[in-house]
């Protein structure tokens, strides 16, 4: 049941929902809740159901039973006010890189010009100037995502998925990555909801940590961390209470990769 | 497809086609078209006679030893090429060339050289079937992963051992492929060299019942040649996927 | 064997000839319109049936297994009885042309669309695109690699279709050539029409191949399948 009063606090709420593929019971009575314009990571294990949740909110797949709403609108499936951004990037592999940027305000129907020009400013936002001819094989993994972001960011959504989005890439570039998204999700006033299987990246980027436990998957701890949120990027790898979360979470994640 | 929740085999609409063939036929809507069942009992009825009789063991001659051929010389000359380069410089360009060419048109040149008999029948066969024989073998050989090579010589194999215990198997799945086209190439071959050359085997009986518009005895004689296709096609393709289980790991 | 066995040069001389007194050329006219015509016609009705085939469960149950029948069986065995359908004219030829290269050009392209990367399509979804939207600017340019060289195997495919038609059905362009030479014993007339019509063929799909390789330079190009 949503609970109005939190609708402006929270851009998505996930309440009671069940998912299953034949036998196998991926989500079970998972709710959360995902506050405005901060960026909330799913945490968890392989195969525990964060990427299946993601996609129900992003309208890629419904849920047996339970109700998500995104900006109190309940979901019914894909929607202008939510942009997703993929491991394996999904670029158009014959088509430019500007195409690739412009194609999700293509799909809304924007007319080419328009969604041109957006799309080169993106094309800029993420360091990609210069590139706006180049296709996707001449790109390194690190471009490719940035390509993925850039036509997340174009469509100008409120709410930003993002599916292990830096799994995909190397260690170097990841790292890079993750300092950038924190500059992203300060200066740009959007929620991001972001799944990960990487304990430090989720201490690291995030505003509030939600840890799934594996099939069938509920929330089984939500963290929030306070102390280092606002330092630098280079000092939060340092910071004490960055560190300690890091090892409380394996501690109790480790019971389930054993 | 699934109707009412069942999910139907994946060759049965065929048997719709078959009810389809059938009602046409029965309609008499068409002079080509008999009905479906009555193709059939001629089917049994000329299946056992002797004329229908001297005609499989003529294309089916044909095609073993035409077949039989191809396989025996593409396979060896494409293990070379796959692993001599000098050889393969020499052959391939030919190879490609005869790949892709319309290899009907060479069957006169065969008349011309081998006869109008069986001859030049089984040597149309052969040539249907070799060309990409050679082309797999070699592609199979030249996809083997040095390290097996290595690790044979390391452990002190002699030529022949590699050959037998590495080459071979590792190229084996490729090799399979490609004599699986072969031999649906050869078909198509034996049936062409018949229509073309001579009159012999399954092509005289086209032209007799053609000729004499016996259309339930054409397609009676069609539709045991496509089975005889079809079967030895997916018997190699089953053969095929046995041998493909380590395929991916070579 | 011998005298059947002309020299290389003899072969030429006899193409010179020829090609210069006009017969090869009216010869390749003739033998190229049921070619030309079948393969035009095999390429729009096949692509099409392939379409349909690999976008709907319905029609690839009704239709798949005919043409993977087709592509195993010697459908030169249908002749006489397309000989019997449309006489001895340009219509049979066209008419063998066509069921030589559709069921090649249908399972390509069927397979093509039906292995069209799911990742590119989950994405034009996530940002709401329509099925019309999928189709047109992920399905089809994604298959298009695929298509394309199952065009180039139906062309292929479609020449000996033509070849055979005119040595069997009624001589006539190339074919006949080829048969009156033989029956004349000017066996350097008859390897010269024949090396012609090889080149001709190895040529033109070499050139196919090509424009392949170029318009689709870069991307993962997708193996064709003959059978």
């Amino acid at each position: 049941m949503s609970n109005n009063t939190n609708d402006n606090n929270h851009a998505v709420t996930v309440r009671n929902v069940y998912k299953s593929y034949g036998d196998v019971k991926a989500l079970r009575d998972l709710s959360l809740d995902f506050p405005r314009g901060q960026l909330t990571s799913i945490l968890g294990p392989s195969g525990c159901g964060k990427t299946t949740l993601l996609k129900i909110i992003a309208g890629l797949l419904s849920a047996d039973s339970g109700e998500i709403t995104v900006n109190g609108h309940p979901v019914t499936g894909p929607g202008p006010d939510r942009a997703f951004v993929f491991q394996d990037f999904a670029l158009l592999p014959w088509a430019s890189v500007l195409r690739n940027v412009a194609f999700g305000l293509e799909l809304h129907g924007v007319s080419k010009s328009e969604r041109e020009a957006i799309a080169e400013k993106y094309i800029g936002d993420v360091g990609l100037k210069g590139f706006e001819n180049s296709h996707p094989h001449e790109l390194s993994g690190g471009m490719r995502q940035r390509v993925g972001l850039a036509r997340a960011l174009s469509v100008d959504a409120q709410v930003m998925l993002m599916d292990e989005p830096f799994a995909a890439v190397d260690e170097q570039t990841r790292r890079k990555f993750q300092e950038d998204l924190l500059n992203l999700v300060k200066h740009e006033n959007k929620t991001f909801i972001f799944v990960t299987h990487s304990i430090e990246e989720a201490v690291y980027v995030s505003d509030q940590i939600a840890i799934l436990l594996p099939r069938p998957s509920r929330v089984s701890e939500i963290i929030k961390p306070e102390g280092f949120r606002h330092k630098d990027a280079e000092s939060i790898r340092r910071d004490p209470e960055y560190l300690d979360i890091v090892d409380r979470i394996w501690s109790s994640l480790r019971t389930y990769v054993e | 497809m699934k109707i009412f929740g069942y999910q139907l085999p994946s060759m049965s609409s065929l048997i719709l086609w078959g009810i389809l063939w059938e009602i046409v036929g029965q309609l008499e809507l068409n002079f080509f078209l008999p009905p479906l069942s009555a193709v059939f009992s001629t089917l049994m009825e000329i299946g056992t006679t002797k004329m229908f009789l001297k005609a499989l063991t003529e294309t089916g001659y044909a095609f073993f030893v035409g077949t039989f051929s191809a396989i025996a010389v593409g396979i060896p000359v494409g293990i070379l090429m796959g692993k001599s380069r000098l050889i393969d410089e020499l052959l391939l360009p030919w190879v490609n060339m005869f790949l892709s060419a319309p290899l009907t048109a060479l069957v006169p040149v065969l008349m011309v050289l081998f006869g109008f008999g069986m001859k030049a029948i089984i040597m149309t066969t052969a040539l249907f079937a070799i060309w990409i024989i050679v082309l797999n073998s070699r592609a199979g050989v030249m996809h083997i992963n040095r390290s097996l090579i290595e690790m044979a010589h390391s452990f002190g194999a002699t030529p022949m051992d590699v050959f037998f215990k590495v080459y071979f198997w590792a190229a084996l799945p490729e090799i399979l492929s490609g004599v699986r086209i072969g031999i649906i190439r050869a078909v198509k071959g034996v049936i062409i060299g018949q229509l073309l050359i001579s009159i012999v085997g399954f092509g005289a009986l086209f032209e007799l019942y053609s000729g004499q518009f016996l259309m339930k005895h054409f397609w009676a004689v069609l539709i045991v040649l496509f089975s005889i296709s079809f079967t030895i096609s997916e018997f190699l393709a089953h053969l095929e996927r046995k041998v493909a289980y380590y395929a991916a790991q070579r | 064997m011998s005298y059947a066995f002309p020299t290389f040069i003899e072969t030429i001389a006899a193409f010179w000839v020829l090609l210069m007194d006009g017969t090869m050329f009216v010869a390749y006219v003739e033998t190229l319109k049921p070619l030309v015509v079948g393969v035009l016609i095999s390429a729009f009705v096949g692509v099409g049936i392939g379409l349909a085939t690999g976008l709907s469960r319905k029609f690839d149950w009704l239709l798949s297994p005919v043409f993977v029948v087709m592509q195993t069986a010697p459908l030169a065995a249908l002749i006489p009885l397309l000989v019997m359908i449309y006489g001895i004219g340009l219509a049979s030829k066209v008419a063998v042309v066509c069921i030589m290269a559709m069921p090649v050009i249908v399972l390509n392209t069927s397979g093509a669309v039906r292995n069209a990367p799911v990742s590119i399509i989950e994405m034009a979804r996530a940002f709401q695109g329509t099925k019309r939207d999928v189709i047109f600017k992920i399905i089809l340019p994604a298959a298009s690699p695929i298509i394309f060289a199952g065009l180039r195997l139906g062309v292929s495919a479609g020449f000996i279709g033509a070849i055979l038609a005119e040595l069997k059905i009624t001589p006539t362009g190339v074919g006949d050539i080829i048969t009156y030479s033989r029956s004349i014993a000017d066996y350097p007339s008859m390897y010269a029409a024949i090396m012609s019509i090889i080149l001709l063929a190895v040529i033109f799909l070499n050139v196919l191949e090509r424009i392949e390789t170029f318009l689709f330079k870069g991307r993962m190009r997708g193996y064709a399948s003959e059978e």
